[in-house]
């Protein structure tokens, strides 16, 4: 049986991987797009937010390399699985926190570099100290996609639009699979069920995405 | 309370309003165009000089506004920049 980062059912890896690769593409798109109306705006969330789905994108793109490359190397050593599970847990801890912390420090609506960097380091602590590291991980995205969402709530309570109700239902959706994936150390299938709900989620910002760009 | 979403339909507006005018217009057209304090005016056009939408001429008429390159692009791409920002809830308070 391979050996992967996750805890999923083996007849899953292979999707995850092309699950988690598919996510990567949609919020690298999602990543330039912003970047390019930054450059036409100057509006400066507009570059937090391309940098924010960006570090996103990197984490899903990091682990998706890392189970695939884990899948097909047959001969792999117990330290060289032990290095590759470090990696994937770093680039956990690194990009997909930082990505998170950004797009919770845009919904607070505070231009000051202080409290994010109280945020940074709070979070990223507490990520690096606890031992029970990828339940931490997932609790902690949680708690930061929790604010989010209310974020994306209000902004869809302010401005009830067609866009603006999909992208509050796509946070919604990634705070149900986070919350998922805390208990799926326990249970294999809730890593299934997670990237579902990951999928669905991701799709939703693809299609808002399509919404935006068309004429 | 003005949000920058305010700011980004005011840009749009004067950098039209420039348009409008074969891209250049006098500092007194523009606040009438768009409709605009005189304090506001001034803050406006040094952002919008700042962001490097449009910029300053002297003439024998007295200063003048000029759209640039990337004013024009702003006004091609404004739909779905604001698009973009209200469905990512990205509007900036001022």
């Amino acid at each position: 049986m391979a050996v992967t980062y996750y805890f999923a059912p083996s007849w899953f890896i292979i999707f995850g991987i092309i699950f988690e690769a598919l996510f990567a593409i949609i919020l690298i798109s999602i990543s330039l797009i912003a970047y390019k109306f930054y450059r036409v705006s100057k509006q400066e969330k507009l570059k937090l937010f391309s940098l924010a789905f960006g570090s996103i994108a990197l984490y899903y793109l990091i682990k998706s390399l890392i189970n695939a490359n884990l899948l097909t190397s047959g001969d792999i050593t117990r330290a060289q699985l032990l290095d590759l599970g470090q990696l994937s847990l770093f680039a956990h801890i690194f990009f997909m926190l930082a990505g998170l912390v950004i797009l919770l420090y845009i919904s607070l609506n505070v231009k000051n570099s202080r409290l994010f960097s109280l945020l940074i380091v709070i979070i990223f602590l507490t990520a690096f100290i606890s031992r029970n590291s990828i339940a931490i991980f997932y609790s902690i995205s949680t708690v930061l996609l929790s604010y989010i969402c209310l974020h994306y709530y209000e902004s869809y309570k302010k401005k009830p639009q067609r866009n603006n109700l999909i992208v509050f239902i796509a946070f919604l959706l990634l705070l149900i699979a986070n919350l998922d994936f805390i208990f799926s150390i326990q249970h294999p299938i809730l890593t299934v069920i997670g990237h579902f709900i990951e999928f669905t989620s991701y799709i939703l910002f693809l299609i808002n995405l399509i919404f935006v760009l068309k004429k | 309370m003005k949000t920058k979403r305010d700011r980004l339909e005011i840009f749009h507006d004067m950098l039209k309003a420039i348009n409008d005018k074969n891209g250049k217009i006098k500092p007194t057209h523009l606040m009438y165009k768009s409709n605009l304090s005189h304090s506001m005016l001034n803050e406006y056009l040094a952002e919008l000089i700042k962001r490097k939408f449009i910029e300053e001429i002297e003439t024998n008429e007295g200063k003048s506004y000029v759209i640039t390159k990337a004013g024009l692009e702003y006004i091609e791409k404004y739909s779905s920049i604001i698009k973009f920002v209200d469905s990512f809830g990205l509007e900036e308070e001022v």
